[in-house]
């Protein structure tokens, strides 16, 4: 009680925490599934810029293998459903990884990031920068925004998403409308804790 | 004089006595018969009928007896190698020397000079008219398994008027030190791990829900029970009710081990009585069979109140209290942080009379923050405490699950939970009433605060609990003019943080806090306030070096490596360290926080209200509602963490802001910085040898060339409020020139470098960096390093820097255990203090020493920002 009620008790936990309520990636072998229907443009490998790095964003919904070619070399991914889950397989340099996430529940979008070699999570809204003449509507609209919070100070507004969205989706439809408008996705960032 | 990683074969302090001699070998041939010469000469004079040649007398005098060389240890001759000692070894005349007399050193021994110890030079010239010279022998630390060693140190050739005594040699037993490995062992697998988490705790409209996720061994062969229950007992010893069980079937699959362990319960509130107090828990297997307050595994423990509605209490509802007849503040006199008189603050042990805030000066003058706006962003609080309502600004904070918590006020950041609120708490360090007749008082007790709920912003349950609450935090922190308004806050109180393995700050948050620093405040700059973290021995590893470098370093928090921020550190009622704060280069300041509050002081600050609420119904908790002190159970006594530390610094700063109302958020970081105590002076460097080369994990205190005292646990120092408030009173504010972020220095990011570093070598890889081009009168006042190092175990790695004033700084300490078992440092940021105020022209050194065997790397890139005052010229 001395510290934070949050404090946990251990290494291990610890580090539990931030994959449970995101992802679990674990070099196991694949398990090929039979490929379903792909209702989103963003269901295909694609690259995407975050916090100053290119991330893979892994498909939403269950298909066949893809490929692409990144700087690094092939990277392949295949995403399929097992039981409760969605399971993201991805071989990069040589190494298999794979993550999970839940198909129950809030839906998890997430990526690859070669650098770090782990995957990253989305969150579900995207960051439009307040540059001249953006149409703070147009965007809403374009995106089937829930919730929109500007910060004028801060040069930008975010945009919350609908629950089936992919935020690299509504990024590619935001850049695409009039003006092209500055989109980025969001990283969820490190689980906070009290102290 | 500086010591550093840099000059560390250097002895610690320059002997006047000892210099180096000429060679003595060649010397000996020539230089002895020199004083046969002199003799010669002396009776060659005496022969021609000089005077002066013995009285008259035919006889020459007889010549001077040579004066009697022997060694001495000052000292035990048996010496601990853990310490690192520096042995002082004496070669002694027994008369003041005639003429200089140089001695040549022999060193033998099992230890190996160069290796496990170092002597400056071997030999010297004793000065005419000295009697002595001294060698100082650095023996060093190791963690090899080696045994005892001896290093034998025997007087050679010599030259001069001199023989040779008894004794002649000394041997010093070096006894050997802690043999330790780094472990390198993987971590526990996560289906090797028992362990119950939970993942949501809230309110709808009829029921309590608990969402789970219970884990189990992987060598678990049975179904485990996950049973969760509610009582009106909070140790659970009567009156306990099923809410749910579950049977956890074991799985050899790890997807279906994490993501079918899920589990929700719910609490039906039409069980429940209105006005009633309950408790509810989950574990996984066989009951707990330990009380509230006791750690014990896999067991989730959580309250709640209902009120006369029968709903779940969610709002603030001011309790009746009578105030004290005689006024004042009771538990001041307790409360070491503000008067430290070796009070006991309920513990078992009293702290050191002095070590606190040092502001009575302050107190007494009444310099108590008013005019000054505090937020704390943190899980709640309550605005009607009796001890804070009456500092609590109407309408001023804000409850971000207002929309999803039925019942709930959009103002009232209340937290439903009874089990102690951490918010609450931090407030009342900072902005406790004072002399209300009740309780303690804060720090700042008439500055205005308000509380931002940030992670409640997704409401208890349902969506995902964190997709809002880092827009939560960017409304929070001076990024909203309404709802809330914390465009209009001075101070930003922030006891949390996160951990992650060479992360650094996302973008919103760098613009963020540039923006607050610039912009709020009418341009003077917001204060943001920051715990360091409670990670100093947050670790598995039994490595010596764990409990003097710490487990996890401060700068393994993305955001803190941001110049805007005021990083604060713990100490305790000794004027020490607290034993959790973690330490690291981008600490400021360190605050009180003290200990365990049990076996040393902790913090009194508010609690929640009631008698069956809060912090307070721990059993480590001494001020229980039974104390006359506490009848009411609105206070708590074993309050920590740098989560404590963080207020008391928030409204020390408070303070300063009364007090002078123009200071910047420069000058305020300046003001602490000058005015800082560097206390526990006399810690030690952290050194050790590797593959036979000293490697500094952590310097000593040390002065800056701008005049800065800094060390990685403590900052500057710690808090000196009445120094503080003396100097901001008559400070000139905004002088510190134009504030300058620099272009990024690239030394080799772009350059394709690639500097191998050795393997377990204390040697390490060193390379240097030229900056030119910034204003001569430029002072640090924050420096940044990105670094990348292609690595297999960035665990191993430990990153010094030197600027080009000679101060050294260990910006990632080696064995960071956030960086266990990571893959390299990947563009890392690392933020140092140390450098306060020297100009950064010159030449930067880079040092990244690899201390661990078998995982291995290079160095691909770094690069340096300076972010500095541009001083007008003179």
């Amino acid at each position: 009680m001395s510290r934070s009620p949050t404090r946990p008790e251990s290494t291990a936990r610890r580090a539990l925490v931030p994959v449970l309520l995101m992802t679990l990636a674990v070099a196991v072998p694949a398990q090929a599934q039979e490929p379903v229907d792909r209702p989103f443009p963003a269901d295909e490998l694609r690259i995407v810029e975050a916090e100053g790095r290119d991330l893979v964003v892994l498909p939403s919904y269950a298909g066949s293998a893809d490929v692409l070619e990144t700087a690094s070399g092939g990277f392949a991914a295949q995403s399929f459903e097992a039981e409760s889950r969605l399971v993201h397989v991805v071989t990069f340099e040589g190494e298999t990884f794979r993550a999970a996430t839940p198909l129950e529940g809030p839906r998890s979008w997430i990526a690859f990031d070669p650098e770090r070699r782990a995957f990253a999570s989305l969150l579900p809204s995207i960051r439009i920068e307040l540059d001249a003449g953006l149409e703070l509507d147009a965007v809403a609209t374009e995106v089937g925004a829930t919730a929109v919070t500007v910060f004028e100070s801060l040069g930008f507004a975010i945009f919350d998403l609908p629950e089936d969205l992919h935020p690299a989706d509504a990024v590619a439809r935001v850049r695409a409308l009039p003006g092209q408008p500055d989109a980025a996705v969001r990283l969820r960032g490190p689980r906070i804790e009290w102290r | 004089m500086k010591r550093g990683r840099f000059s560390m074969h250097q002895p610690e302090e320059l002997i006047a006595s000892v210099m180096e001699p000429p060679d003595p070998v060649e010397e000996v041939g020539r230089r002895a018969p020199l004083g046969m010469r002199a003799i010669a000469a002396f009776t060659s004079l005496c022969l021609l009928g000089a005077s002066g040649c013995g009285g008259g007398s035919d006889e020459p005098p007889p010549p001077p007896p040579p004066a009697t060389m022997t060694l001495a240890v000052t000292g035990s001759t048996n010496v601990e190698e853990a310490g690192n000692p520096r042995v002082r070894v004496n070669v002694e005349l027994d008369a003041p020397a005639r003429g200089g007399i140089g001695v040549r050193l022999h060193f033998a021994g099992t230890a190996d000079r160069g290796r496990d110890y170092e002597a400056p030079v071997d030999g010297f010239t004793i000065p005419a008219n000295a009697a002595s010279a001294t060698v100082e022998i650095d023996i060093y630390r190791d963690f090899d398994e080696e045994g005892d060693e001896t290093i034998e140190v025997t007087i050679g050739a010599f030259t001069g008027h001199a023989q040779i005594g008894n004794p002649s040699s000394v041997t010093l037993t070096v006894l050997d030190g802690e043999a330790a490995t780094v472990d390198k062992t993987p971590p526990d697998q996560p289906e090797s791990v028992a362990a119950l988490i939970p993942l949501g705790y809230g309110v709808v409209e009829d029921a309590v829900v608990l969402v789970v996720i219970a884990l189990l061994p992987g060598d678990t062969s049975a179904p485990v029970p996950l049973v969760a229950e509610w009582s009106t007992d909070i140790d659970f010893n009567s009156d306990v009710h099923m809410i749910g069980a579950h049977e956890i079937v074991p799985t050899d699959d790890p997807f279906e081990f994490f993501l079918n362990s899920l589990r929700e319960f719910r609490l039906p509130l039409a069980e429940l009585a209105p006005n009633g107090n309950y408790f509810i828990r989950a574990y996984l297997g066989e009951p707990p069979s330990t009380g509230f307050g006791t750690e014990y595994p896999n067991v989730f423990l959580n309250g709640f109140a209902t009120n006369a509605d029968g709903r779940v209490a969610v709002r603030c509802e001011a309790p009746d209290r009578m105030p004290a007849a005689e006024g004042g503040d009771p538990l001041f006199t307790e409360q070491w942080h503000l008067r430290n008189t070796g009070q006991m603050t309920f513990s078992d042990n009293g702290g050191t009379a002095g070590a606190d805030l040092r502001m009575t000066s302050a107190i007494d003058a009444g310099q108590n923050g008013a005019g000054v706006k505090l937020a704390v962003i943190d899980t709640g609080i309550e605005i009607c405490h009796p001890d804070l309502a009456a500092n609590t600004a109407a309408g001023g904070s804000f409850n971000f699950a207002f929309p999803a918590r039925p019942g709930s006020s959009r103002a009232d950041p209340f937290n439903f939970s009874t089990i102690g609120d951490h918010g609450t708490s931090v407030a009342g360090v900072a902005a406790a009433v004072a002399n209300n007749g009740y309780g303690g008082r804060g720090v700042a007790p008439e500055v205005t605060l308000v509380g931002f709920n940030t992670l409640g912003a997704a409401g208890d349950q349902g969506d995902d609990p964190e997709a809002g609450a880092q827009t939560a935090m960017l409304r929070s922190l001076g990024g909203s003019d309404g709802d809330p308004d914390s465009a209009s806050v001075d101070i930003f109180n922030m006891s949390f943080g996160s951990l992650a393995p060479s992360e650094n700050s996302q973008e919103e948050f760098v613009r963020l806090f540039s923006m607050g620093t610039d912009q709020l405040r009418s341009g003077r700059g917001a204060l943001y306030v920051k715990a360091a973290g409670n990670a100093f021995d947050f670790c598995d590893q039994t490595h010596p070096f764990s409990p003097e470098l710490g487990c996890i370093n401060s700068n393994s928090d993305p955001d803190q490596n941001l110049p805007w921020l005021i990083v604060v550190g713990g100490f305790n009622a000794d004027d020490v360290k607290s034993s959790y704060s973690s330490a690291g280069a981008n600490l400021w300041v360190v605050g009180p926080s003290g200990e365990d509050g049990v076996e040393g002081p902790a913090m009194i600050t508010t609690d929640q209200a009631g008698a069956l609420a809060g912090y307070s119904q721990f059993p480590q908790n001494r001020l229980t509602s039974a104390h006359p002190l506490n009848r009411d159970g609105d206070y708590v006594s074993a309050f920590g963490g740098t989560s404590a530390a963080t207020p008391a610094v928030a409204g020390a700063i408070a303070i300063l802001l009364g007090v002078n109302p123009e200071l910047t958020w420069r000058d305020v970081k300046h003001i602490l910085a000058t005015t800082a105590r560097p206390i526990h002076p006399d810690i030690a460097e952290v050194r050790a040898a590797f593959n036979g080369t000293p490697y500094v994990a952590q310097h000593a205190w040390q002065t800056n060339a701008a005049g800065y005292d800094f060390h990685n646990w403590y900052g500057f120092g710690a808090v000196d409020v009445d120094a503080a408030v003396a100097m901001a009173a008559d400070y000139a504010a905004d002088g510190l020139g134009t504030f300058v972020e620099s272009e990024w220095f690239d030394a080799g990011a772009e350059a394709e470098m690639s500097l191998a570093i050795p393997d377990a070598d204390g040697a390490g890889a060193s390379a240097v960096f030229e900056i030119a081009g910034l204003p001569d009168t430029a002072d640090i006042e924050a420096m940044v390093l990105e670094i990348a190092v292609e690595h297999t175990n960035a665990f191993d790695l430990g990153v010094t820097l030197q600027s080009p004033a000679g101060t050294a700084n260990v910006v990632n300490p080696p064995l960071n255990a956030v960086l266990e078992g990571f893959d390299g440092l990947k563009d890392w940021r690392l933020l140092s203090n140390a450098f306060y105020g020297e100009n950064p022209n010159g030449t930067w050194t880079l040092h990244v020493a690899d201390l661990a065997a078998i995982d291995t790397g290079s160095v691909t890139g770094w690069r340096l920002r300076f972010y500095y005052g541009e001083h007008p010229a003179d």
